[in-house]
């Protein structure tokens, strides 16, 4: 089996590359833009890119020729901050569908406002 | 299901819950914020409808027996599903696995609390199940509205 990769689909989450153990999928981020890399070569073909995918961008065919292939992705800043965060803008759009939150803040910025929520509960 | 609930009013910003929690863990997962008219530590809310467990793609996210949400480092990826996902920007990724408060699991085996719980001197960090501390609180409330109608109208 390999994986074969919907790049369309694909919000750049880096889980398969994390979850992936012979460095098949490899991953860079820079200015901004974080870019993912399949090399064929590498894969072993146990498909753990495809278990752990949220979106369903990985499908394993079976006796199929993987290309090299890769994509780009611009990455998401925070909205209270500012900062770079290591979220692609298009994870942070796949997450607001899902109603994980309606404004995107970085960690740092997420326990600011928290505390200080829990803190105001007292005025 | 016990929890850690922060009682803002009775913080005084001293972080010894931050010390005690790094001599616990070797680095703290929680953290006091200070505000103008108030200070707030805070840690894991150890959520009962965990948005991070929900996240987590390897399953590597989990609850114990006392409630308490747990990371399997051997699971966890790295992935950082779960700091998407945290509403309190609490998960931190460390060693390549996502680390967090744990509730002190050693010291919770041997029926002791969690060591923020223990250290802190005045009481605004409890380790209690939700309902107590809501009880807790309404009777506090209700006093304290008695107390100042005796101040404003004693006698009646």
């Amino acid at each position: 089996m390999r994986p074969v990769f919907d790049w369309e689909k694909c919000i750049g989450c880096l889980a398969c590359v994390r979850a992936c153990k012979t460095g098949a999928l490899s991953y860079s981020d820079e200015n901004g833009v974080r870019r993912i890399a399949f090399e064929p070569r590498l894969c072993d073909g146990d498909l753990l890119c495809v278990d752990v995918c949220p979106v369903n961008a990985v499908k394993g065919f079976p006796n199929h020729e993987s290309g090299e292939s890769s994509a780009t992705f611009e990455l998401a800043r925070c909205e209270r901050c500012g900062r770079l965060t290591s979220f692609t803008v298009k994870e942070v759009e796949w997450a607001k569908g899902e109603d994980l939150f309606t404004v995107f803040l970085c960690s740092a910025c997420r326990r600011v406002e928290s505390a200080k929520k829990i803190g105001e509960g007292l005025e | 299901m016990s929890g850690i609930l922060i009682d803002p009013r009775k913080c005084i910003a001293c972080r010894a819950c931050e010390v005690a929690c790094e001599r616990e863990h070797g680095r703290s997962f929680i953290t006091v914020f200070e505000f103008e008219s108030s200070a707030v530590p805070l840690n894991c809310r150890h959520c009962e409808k965990a948005p991070c467990i929900e996240a987590c793609p390897t399953r590597a996210l989990f609850r114990d027996k006392d409630g308490a949400v747990m990371v399997d480092v051997k699971k966890c990826i790295g992935c950082d599903m779960c700091l998407l996902a945290c509403p309190f920007g609490i998960p931190e990724i460390a060693g390549r696995v996502m680390v967090k408060c744990d509730l002190c699991p050693e010291r919770r085996a041997k029926g002791k609390l969690p060591l923020c719980v223990q250290t802190c001197p005045t009481g605004a960090l409890s380790y209690v199940e939700p309902n107590e501390f809501s009880a807790k609180r309404r009777k506090a409330y209700a006093e304290r509205l008695a107390l100042r109608r005796s101040e404003n109208a004693p006698g009646l």
